[in-house]
Protein backbone atom coordinates (compact mmCIF):
# COMPACT_ATOMS: atom_id res chain seq x y z
CA UNK A 1 0.00 0.00 0.00
CA UNK A 2 1.23 3.06 -1.14
CA UNK A 3 2.42 5.83 1.84
CA UNK A 4 0.55 8.48 0.15
CA UNK A 5 -3.03 6.35 0.50
CA UNK A 6 -2.05 5.71 4.39
CA UNK A 7 -1.40 9.19 4.99
CA UNK A 8 -4.97 10.08 3.13
CA UNK A 9 -6.72 7.60 4.76
CA UNK A 10 -5.56 8.89 8.87
CA UNK A 11 -6.15 11.97 8.11
CA UNK A 12 -10.12 11.11 7.03
CA UNK A 13 -10.41 9.28 9.98
CA UNK A 14 -8.56 11.74 12.42
CA UNK A 15 -10.75 14.67 10.94
CA UNK A 16 -13.83 12.70 11.30
CA UNK A 17 -13.42 11.44 14.56
CA UNK A 18 -12.34 15.12 15.80
CA UNK A 19 -15.08 16.58 13.62
CA UNK A 20 -17.83 13.80 15.60
CA UNK A 21 -16.58 14.90 18.92
CA UNK A 22 -16.82 18.34 18.61
CA UNK A 23 -19.98 18.02 16.44
CA UNK A 24 -21.07 16.71 19.36
CA UNK A 25 -19.96 18.93 22.48
CA UNK A 26 -21.22 22.31 20.44
CA UNK A 27 -24.89 21.03 19.51
CA UNK A 28 -25.09 20.05 23.09
CA UNK A 29 -23.48 22.63 24.96
CA UNK A 30 -24.92 25.47 22.78
CA UNK A 31 -27.91 26.51 25.22
CA UNK A 32 -30.34 29.73 24.03
CA UNK A 33 -31.75 31.17 27.23
CA UNK A 34 -34.29 33.55 27.94
CA UNK A 35 -36.02 35.06 30.79
CA UNK A 36 -39.41 36.89 30.48
CA UNK A 37 -42.45 38.04 32.88
CA UNK A 38 -45.46 36.18 32.27
CA UNK A 39 -48.96 35.92 33.99
CA UNK A 40 -46.78 37.69 37.07
CA UNK A 41 -44.20 34.86 37.39
CA UNK A 42 -40.85 34.32 35.67
CA UNK A 43 -40.86 32.42 32.79
CA UNK A 44 -36.80 30.90 31.61
CA UNK A 45 -36.81 28.79 28.62
CA UNK A 46 -33.34 27.03 27.79
CA UNK A 47 -32.94 25.32 24.81
CA UNK A 48 -29.80 23.15 23.88
CA UNK A 49 -28.13 22.76 20.52
CA UNK A 50 -29.83 24.64 17.53
CA UNK A 51 -32.77 26.46 17.89
CA UNK A 52 -34.78 28.65 15.62
CA UNK A 53 -34.71 32.59 17.48
CA UNK A 54 -38.45 32.64 17.32
CA UNK A 55 -39.19 29.87 19.53
CA UNK A 56 -38.95 31.67 22.63
CA UNK A 57 -40.45 34.37 21.63
CA UNK A 58 -43.46 32.43 20.82
CA UNK A 59 -43.58 30.90 24.33
CA UNK A 60 -43.64 34.27 25.73
CA UNK A 61 -45.89 35.00 23.51
CA UNK A 62 -48.66 32.66 24.49
CA UNK A 63 -47.88 32.69 27.61
CA UNK A 64 -49.28 35.86 27.95
CA UNK A 65 -51.73 34.82 25.36
CA UNK A 66 -53.05 32.19 27.82
CA UNK A 67 -53.56 34.23 30.39
CA UNK A 68 -55.69 37.43 28.65
CA UNK A 69 -57.67 35.39 26.67
CA UNK A 70 -58.32 32.45 28.61
CA UNK A 71 -57.39 31.51 32.12
CA UNK A 72 -57.44 35.24 34.22
CA UNK A 73 -60.65 35.68 36.39
CA UNK A 74 -59.27 39.12 36.40
CA UNK A 75 -58.58 40.21 32.71
CA UNK A 76 -61.73 41.22 31.62
CA UNK A 77 -62.81 39.33 28.44
CA UNK A 78 -61.01 36.52 29.03
CA UNK A 79 -62.86 33.73 28.77
CA UNK A 80 -62.66 32.78 32.82
CA UNK A 81 -63.86 36.36 33.79
CA UNK A 82 -66.50 35.89 31.10
CA UNK A 83 -67.56 32.36 32.62
CA UNK A 84 -67.51 34.56 35.60
CA UNK A 85 -69.68 37.17 34.67
CA UNK A 86 -72.23 35.62 32.52
CA UNK A 87 -72.43 31.52 34.07
CA UNK A 88 -71.87 30.17 30.54
CA UNK A 89 -68.97 29.90 27.91
CA UNK A 90 -68.63 28.32 24.62
CA UNK A 91 -64.56 27.56 23.39
CA UNK A 92 -63.39 24.79 22.64
CA UNK A 93 -59.87 25.37 24.56
CA UNK A 94 -61.83 26.30 27.50
CA UNK A 95 -64.08 23.11 27.79
CA UNK A 96 -61.63 20.77 27.55
CA UNK A 97 -59.55 22.37 30.35
CA UNK A 98 -62.73 22.67 32.61
CA UNK A 99 -63.67 19.19 31.64
CA UNK A 100 -60.19 17.85 32.97
CA UNK A 101 -60.08 20.07 36.20
CA UNK A 102 -64.00 18.60 36.79
CA UNK A 103 -62.34 14.62 36.21
CA UNK A 104 -59.48 15.25 38.38
CA UNK A 105 -61.38 17.05 40.87
CA UNK A 106 -64.11 13.93 40.94
CA UNK A 107 -60.86 11.39 41.04
CA UNK A 108 -59.35 13.23 44.25
CA UNK A 109 -62.45 13.46 45.83
CA UNK A 110 -63.26 17.21 45.52
CA UNK A 111 -59.33 17.57 47.04
CA UNK A 112 -58.75 19.48 43.66
CA UNK A 113 -61.22 22.24 42.88
CA UNK A 114 -61.29 25.22 40.04
CA UNK A 115 -64.30 26.64 41.76
CA UNK A 116 -63.68 27.90 45.15
CA UNK A 117 -62.43 31.28 43.17
CA UNK A 118 -64.73 33.31 46.02
CA UNK A 119 -62.88 31.13 48.82
CA UNK A 120 -59.77 32.35 47.59
CA UNK A 121 -60.75 35.77 47.24
CA UNK A 122 -61.69 36.08 50.65
CA UNK A 123 -58.74 35.11 52.17
CA UNK A 124 -56.75 37.26 49.50
CA UNK A 125 -52.88 35.64 49.86
CA UNK A 126 -52.13 37.19 46.53
CA UNK A 127 -52.45 40.55 48.29
CA UNK A 128 -51.04 39.27 51.82
CA UNK A 129 -53.83 41.03 53.88
CA UNK A 130 -52.84 38.27 56.17
CA UNK A 131 -56.01 38.02 58.37
CA UNK A 132 -58.16 35.01 59.07
CA UNK A 133 -61.30 35.40 57.34
CA UNK A 134 -64.76 35.15 59.72
CA UNK A 135 -65.66 31.42 60.40
CA UNK A 136 -69.08 32.30 58.93
CA UNK A 137 -67.87 33.98 55.87
CA UNK A 138 -66.15 30.79 54.74
CA UNK A 139 -69.12 28.54 55.69
CA UNK A 140 -71.52 31.06 53.92
CA UNK A 141 -69.00 30.26 50.68
CA UNK A 142 -68.64 26.35 50.59
CA UNK A 143 -72.17 25.95 49.39
CA UNK A 144 -70.73 27.78 46.19
CA UNK A 145 -68.07 25.36 45.81
CA UNK A 146 -67.72 22.15 43.60
CA UNK A 147 -66.82 21.02 40.04
CA UNK A 148 -69.89 19.17 39.96
CA UNK A 149 -71.63 22.33 39.61
CA UNK A 150 -70.00 22.98 36.01
CA UNK A 151 -71.97 21.27 33.12
CA UNK A 152 -69.41 20.93 30.67
CA UNK A 153 -70.78 19.40 27.20
CA UNK A 154 -69.66 21.60 23.85
CA UNK A 155 -70.51 24.57 25.78
CA UNK A 156 -70.04 24.83 29.22
CA UNK A 157 -71.87 26.55 31.90
CA UNK A 158 -71.22 27.50 35.79
CA UNK A 159 -73.17 28.89 38.64
CA UNK A 160 -72.59 32.44 37.29
CA UNK A 161 -71.95 35.39 39.59
CA UNK A 162 -72.71 33.07 43.01
CA UNK A 163 -69.81 30.71 41.91
CA UNK A 164 -66.27 31.76 40.78
CA UNK A 165 -64.01 29.77 38.78
CA UNK A 166 -60.53 30.47 39.40
CA UNK A 167 -57.87 28.36 37.03
CA UNK A 168 -54.79 29.87 38.98
CA UNK A 169 -53.83 26.16 40.29
CA UNK A 170 -53.19 24.98 36.69
CA UNK A 171 -51.96 28.15 34.84
CA UNK A 172 -48.47 27.86 34.81
CA UNK A 173 -48.61 23.85 33.86
CA UNK A 174 -51.26 24.84 31.26
CA UNK A 175 -48.52 27.36 29.73
CA UNK A 176 -46.07 24.57 30.25
CA UNK A 177 -47.89 22.11 27.94
CA UNK A 178 -48.11 25.45 25.66
CA UNK A 179 -44.72 25.64 25.36
CA UNK A 180 -44.25 21.80 24.92
CA UNK A 181 -46.30 21.96 21.66
CA UNK A 182 -44.13 24.74 20.32
CA UNK A 183 -41.22 22.99 20.89
CA UNK A 184 -42.09 20.17 19.24
CA UNK A 185 -43.27 22.28 16.19
CA UNK A 186 -39.69 23.87 16.23
CA UNK A 187 -38.25 20.10 16.34
CA UNK A 188 -36.41 21.46 19.50
CA UNK A 189 -34.41 18.10 20.74
CA UNK A 190 -34.02 19.35 24.43
CA UNK A 191 -35.83 22.45 26.57
CA UNK A 192 -35.83 22.84 29.69
CA UNK A 193 -39.14 25.68 30.64
CA UNK A 194 -39.76 26.82 34.17
CA UNK A 195 -42.39 28.94 34.70
CA UNK A 196 -42.63 29.77 38.35
CA UNK A 197 -41.80 26.78 39.18
CA UNK A 198 -43.69 24.79 37.81
CA UNK A 199 -40.80 22.70 35.09
CA UNK A 200 -40.99 21.26 31.79
CA UNK A 201 -37.94 18.84 30.88
CA UNK A 202 -38.17 18.85 27.54
CA UNK A 203 -36.45 16.03 25.08
CA UNK A 204 -35.20 12.32 25.95
CA UNK A 205 -32.46 14.16 27.64
CA UNK A 206 -31.98 12.76 31.30
CA UNK A 207 -31.73 16.30 34.17
CA UNK A 208 -31.17 16.75 37.74
CA UNK A 209 -34.18 19.03 38.90
CA UNK A 210 -33.50 20.56 42.59
CA UNK A 211 -36.27 21.14 44.38
CA UNK A 212 -36.40 24.01 47.23
CA UNK A 213 -36.56 23.49 50.62
CA UNK A 214 -40.10 23.87 51.64
CA UNK A 215 -39.76 26.42 54.19
CA UNK A 216 -40.43 30.07 53.47
CA UNK A 217 -38.09 32.41 52.47
CA UNK A 218 -35.39 29.69 52.39
CA UNK A 219 -34.16 29.54 48.82
CA UNK A 220 -31.91 26.45 49.36
CA UNK A 221 -32.77 22.83 47.85
CA UNK A 222 -33.27 19.71 49.99
CA UNK A 223 -33.61 17.32 46.83
CA UNK A 224 -32.38 16.53 43.64
CA UNK A 225 -34.19 14.10 41.83
CA UNK A 226 -33.17 12.56 37.88
CA UNK A 227 -35.59 12.60 34.89
CA UNK A 228 -36.14 13.13 31.25
CA UNK A 229 -38.23 12.14 28.30
CA UNK A 230 -40.99 15.10 28.18
CA UNK A 231 -41.68 15.25 32.02
CA UNK A 232 -43.53 18.18 33.49
CA UNK A 233 -42.78 18.86 37.35
CA UNK A 234 -44.84 20.91 39.88
CA UNK A 235 -44.79 21.36 43.28
CA UNK A 236 -47.51 22.57 46.30
CA UNK A 237 -46.13 23.93 49.64
CA UNK A 238 -47.77 25.41 52.56
CA UNK A 239 -44.19 28.15 52.77
CA UNK A 240 -45.35 30.29 49.60
CA UNK A 241 -47.98 32.99 50.14
CA UNK A 242 -48.58 32.18 53.71
CA UNK A 243 -48.63 33.84 57.00
CA UNK A 244 -48.37 32.80 61.12
CA UNK A 245 -50.69 33.86 63.12
CA UNK A 246 -50.45 32.32 66.88
CA UNK A 247 -48.04 29.91 66.09
CA UNK A 248 -50.12 28.03 63.20
CA UNK A 249 -49.20 28.58 59.50
CA UNK A 250 -52.14 29.58 56.94
CA UNK A 251 -51.25 29.52 53.87
CA UNK A 252 -52.99 29.57 50.37
CA UNK A 253 -53.64 25.71 49.65
CA UNK A 254 -57.16 25.39 51.00
CA UNK A 255 -58.67 22.50 51.57
CA UNK A 256 -62.38 22.59 49.43
CA UNK A 257 -63.86 20.93 52.05
CA UNK A 258 -63.53 23.28 55.09
CA UNK A 259 -62.49 26.44 53.27
CA UNK A 260 -59.34 26.23 55.68
CA UNK A 261 -55.87 25.82 54.65
CA UNK A 262 -55.31 21.92 53.81
CA UNK A 263 -53.63 20.44 57.03
CA UNK A 264 -52.34 17.11 55.69
CA UNK A 265 -49.60 17.12 57.60
CA UNK A 266 -47.15 17.78 54.49
CA UNK A 267 -44.74 20.50 53.96
CA UNK A 268 -44.80 19.88 50.46
CA UNK A 269 -45.19 17.50 47.75
CA UNK A 270 -43.69 17.73 44.29
CA UNK A 271 -45.61 15.50 41.31
CA UNK A 272 -43.74 14.27 38.18
CA UNK A 273 -46.65 13.71 35.62
CA UNK A 274 -47.19 13.55 31.96
CA UNK A 275 -49.05 16.69 30.87
CA UNK A 276 -48.04 20.29 32.76
CA UNK A 277 -51.70 20.82 33.58
CA UNK A 278 -51.74 17.12 35.64
CA UNK A 279 -48.65 18.09 37.35
CA UNK A 280 -50.27 21.37 38.84
CA UNK A 281 -53.51 20.04 39.77
CA UNK A 282 -52.32 16.27 40.88
CA UNK A 283 -49.71 18.46 43.39
CA UNK A 284 -52.21 20.65 44.58
CA UNK A 285 -54.79 17.74 44.96
CA UNK A 286 -51.42 15.69 46.85
CA UNK A 287 -50.96 18.30 49.37
CA UNK A 288 -55.19 18.06 49.86
CA UNK A 289 -54.98 14.41 50.79
CA UNK A 290 -51.62 13.99 52.64
CA UNK A 291 -49.22 10.91 51.25
CA UNK A 292 -51.01 8.04 51.52
CA UNK A 293 -54.35 9.20 50.27
CA UNK A 294 -52.56 10.60 47.43
CA UNK A 295 -51.12 7.32 46.12
CA UNK A 296 -54.11 5.61 44.44
CA UNK A 297 -54.87 9.25 42.36
CA UNK A 298 -51.49 9.41 41.25
CA UNK A 299 -51.62 6.14 40.20
CA UNK A 300 -54.58 6.62 38.54
CA UNK A 301 -52.73 9.03 36.44
CA UNK A 302 -49.54 7.63 36.05
CA UNK A 303 -47.82 10.17 38.20
CA UNK A 304 -44.78 10.28 40.43
CA UNK A 305 -44.33 12.10 43.47
CA UNK A 306 -41.83 13.37 46.23
CA UNK A 307 -43.54 14.01 49.54
CA UNK A 308 -42.09 15.99 52.44
CA UNK A 309 -44.04 15.35 55.50
CA UNK A 310 -44.08 18.25 59.01
CA UNK A 311 -41.53 15.72 60.36
CA UNK A 312 -39.21 16.62 57.57
CA UNK A 313 -39.23 13.47 56.25
CA UNK A 314 -39.15 12.59 52.28
CA UNK A 315 -41.85 10.04 50.78
CA UNK A 316 -41.40 8.90 46.93
CA UNK A 317 -43.73 7.11 45.29
CA UNK A 318 -42.47 3.61 43.90
CA UNK A 319 -40.55 4.72 40.61
CA UNK A 320 -38.95 8.00 41.59
CA UNK A 321 -35.97 8.68 43.54
CA UNK A 322 -34.55 11.57 44.52
CA UNK A 323 -31.10 12.40 46.17
CA UNK A 324 -31.22 13.98 49.58
CA UNK A 325 -29.31 16.73 49.79
CA UNK A 326 -29.88 18.92 52.92
CA UNK A 327 -29.00 17.31 56.11
CA UNK A 328 -32.08 18.28 58.56
CA UNK A 329 -34.47 15.64 55.90
CA UNK A 330 -34.35 12.50 55.92
CA UNK A 331 -36.02 9.46 53.97
CA UNK A 332 -39.54 8.12 55.26
CA UNK A 333 -39.78 4.85 53.07
CA UNK B 1 -10.28 -8.50 -1.12
CA UNK B 2 -8.63 -9.13 1.71
CA UNK B 3 -7.88 -6.93 4.82
CA UNK B 4 -4.41 -8.21 5.22
CA UNK B 5 -3.77 -7.11 1.45
CA UNK B 6 -4.87 -3.74 1.55
CA UNK B 7 -3.02 -2.96 5.26
CA UNK B 8 0.08 -3.96 6.34
CA UNK B 9 0.49 -4.24 9.94
CA UNK B 10 2.51 -0.73 9.84
CA UNK B 11 -0.42 0.71 8.58
CA UNK B 12 -3.04 -0.50 10.98
CA UNK B 13 -0.43 0.73 13.80
CA UNK B 14 -0.56 4.15 12.25
CA UNK B 15 -4.11 4.64 11.83
CA UNK B 16 -4.76 3.47 15.33
CA UNK B 17 -1.86 6.29 16.68
CA UNK B 18 -4.01 8.34 14.39
CA UNK B 19 -7.62 7.68 16.09
CA UNK B 20 -6.14 7.34 19.53
CA UNK B 21 -4.58 10.77 19.02
CA UNK B 22 -7.65 12.44 17.83
CA UNK B 23 -10.09 10.63 20.49
CA UNK B 24 -7.34 12.23 23.36
CA UNK B 25 -7.40 15.79 21.77
CA UNK B 26 -11.17 15.68 22.18
CA UNK B 27 -11.63 14.35 25.79
CA UNK B 28 -10.37 17.99 27.56
CA UNK B 29 -13.62 19.22 26.09
CA UNK B 30 -15.87 16.62 26.98
CA UNK B 31 -14.72 16.64 30.49
CA UNK B 32 -13.64 19.01 32.29
CA UNK B 33 -15.21 21.19 35.82
CA UNK B 34 -13.70 20.67 39.44
CA UNK B 35 -13.70 17.65 41.47
CA UNK B 36 -14.97 18.13 44.98
CA UNK B 37 -14.10 15.65 47.86
CA UNK B 38 -16.42 15.84 51.19
CA UNK B 39 -15.12 14.20 54.33
CA UNK B 40 -17.56 13.18 56.89
CA UNK B 41 -17.44 11.76 60.45
CA UNK B 42 -20.59 10.33 61.87
CA UNK B 43 -22.59 12.49 59.69
CA UNK B 44 -20.78 16.05 60.26
CA UNK B 45 -18.78 17.27 57.07
CA UNK B 46 -15.28 17.33 58.73
CA UNK B 47 -12.97 18.02 55.46
CA UNK B 48 -13.41 19.50 51.81
CA UNK B 49 -11.00 19.09 49.27
CA UNK B 50 -10.67 20.56 45.75
CA UNK B 51 -9.45 17.65 44.11
CA UNK B 52 -8.32 19.65 40.70
CA UNK B 53 -6.79 22.55 42.65
CA UNK B 54 -3.99 20.37 44.10
CA UNK B 55 -0.22 19.88 42.95
CA UNK B 56 0.94 16.83 44.73
CA UNK B 57 -0.84 13.72 46.76
CA UNK B 58 -1.73 15.04 50.22
CA UNK B 59 -2.84 12.39 53.26
CA UNK B 60 -5.17 13.29 55.97
CA UNK B 61 -5.59 10.84 59.17
CA UNK B 62 -9.11 11.02 60.21
CA UNK B 63 -10.97 9.18 63.25
CA UNK B 64 -8.28 6.27 62.22
CA UNK B 65 -8.77 5.99 58.44
CA UNK B 66 -5.97 7.43 56.67
CA UNK B 67 -7.38 9.16 53.28
CA UNK B 68 -5.09 9.93 50.21
CA UNK B 69 -5.95 12.45 47.29
CA UNK B 70 -4.49 13.76 44.56
CA UNK B 71 -5.68 15.85 41.24
CA UNK B 72 -7.30 12.58 39.97
CA UNK B 73 -8.76 10.81 42.71
CA UNK B 74 -9.54 10.14 46.59
CA UNK B 75 -9.47 6.66 48.23
CA UNK B 76 -9.20 5.22 51.76
CA UNK B 77 -5.55 3.82 52.34
CA UNK B 78 -5.16 3.06 55.41
CA UNK B 79 -8.25 1.91 58.21
CA UNK B 80 -7.74 0.56 61.87
CA UNK B 81 -10.92 -0.94 61.21
CA UNK B 82 -11.33 -4.62 60.79
CA UNK B 83 -12.65 -5.74 57.52
CA UNK B 84 -10.66 -3.12 55.85
CA UNK B 85 -13.99 -2.95 53.63
CA UNK B 86 -13.17 0.81 52.62
CA UNK B 87 -9.58 0.14 51.96
CA UNK B 88 -10.54 -2.40 49.51
CA UNK B 89 -12.99 -0.29 47.65
CA UNK B 90 -12.18 1.41 44.40
CA UNK B 91 -10.82 5.30 43.77
CA UNK B 92 -13.30 7.79 43.82
CA UNK B 93 -12.79 9.69 40.47
CA UNK B 94 -16.21 11.21 39.46
CA UNK B 95 -19.14 13.18 40.87
CA UNK B 96 -21.49 11.06 42.96
CA UNK B 97 -18.38 8.13 44.22
CA UNK B 98 -18.61 7.38 47.53
CA UNK B 99 -17.07 5.24 50.00
CA UNK B 100 -16.94 4.58 53.63
CA UNK B 101 -15.56 2.92 56.68
CA UNK B 102 -18.43 2.39 58.60
CA UNK B 103 -17.02 1.15 61.87
CA UNK B 104 -14.82 4.33 62.02
CA UNK B 105 -17.97 6.63 61.00
CA UNK B 106 -15.66 7.93 58.45
CA UNK B 107 -17.38 8.52 54.77
CA UNK B 108 -15.80 10.23 51.63
CA UNK B 109 -17.16 11.22 48.80
CA UNK B 110 -16.80 13.62 45.44
CA UNK B 111 -19.55 16.39 45.57
CA UNK B 112 -21.48 16.81 42.69
CA UNK B 113 -21.32 19.99 40.89
CA UNK B 114 -23.84 22.53 42.16
CA UNK B 115 -23.99 23.99 38.81
CA UNK B 116 -24.85 20.62 36.92
CA UNK B 117 -28.51 21.16 38.12
CA UNK B 118 -30.54 21.84 35.18
CA UNK B 119 -33.91 23.18 36.96
CA UNK B 120 -35.13 23.97 40.47
CA UNK B 121 -38.97 23.85 41.21
CA UNK B 122 -40.95 24.96 44.12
Amino acid sequence: MNKKLITAVCIILAVITVSAVAFDSITTQKTTEKTVVAMGSVLSVKIYGKADDDVLDDIAKKADETEKTYLSRYVEGSEIYRLNETGSGNNEYIAGLLKRSADISKDSGGAFDITIGKLTSLWDFDNETNTIPEKNSIEELLPYCGCEKLKINGSFYSEGKNQAVDMGAVGKGTVCDEAAAILEKHNVKNAIVSFGGTVLIYGKAERKVAIRTPEKNNTSNFAVLKTGGNKFISTSGNYEKSFEKDGKIYHHILDPKTGMPAESGLLGVTVIAGSGFDADALSTACFVLGYEDSIPLLKKYGAEAVFVTNDKKVYTTDSISVELINDEYSYGN
Amino acid sequence: MEIKKLFKKSDIVIIAVCLLAALLLAIPWKTGGKLVAVITVNGKEAERINLTSLEEEKTLSINGVTVTANKENIYIAESDCKDKICVKTKKLTKPGDSCACVPNGVAVYIESDKNTIDAVVW
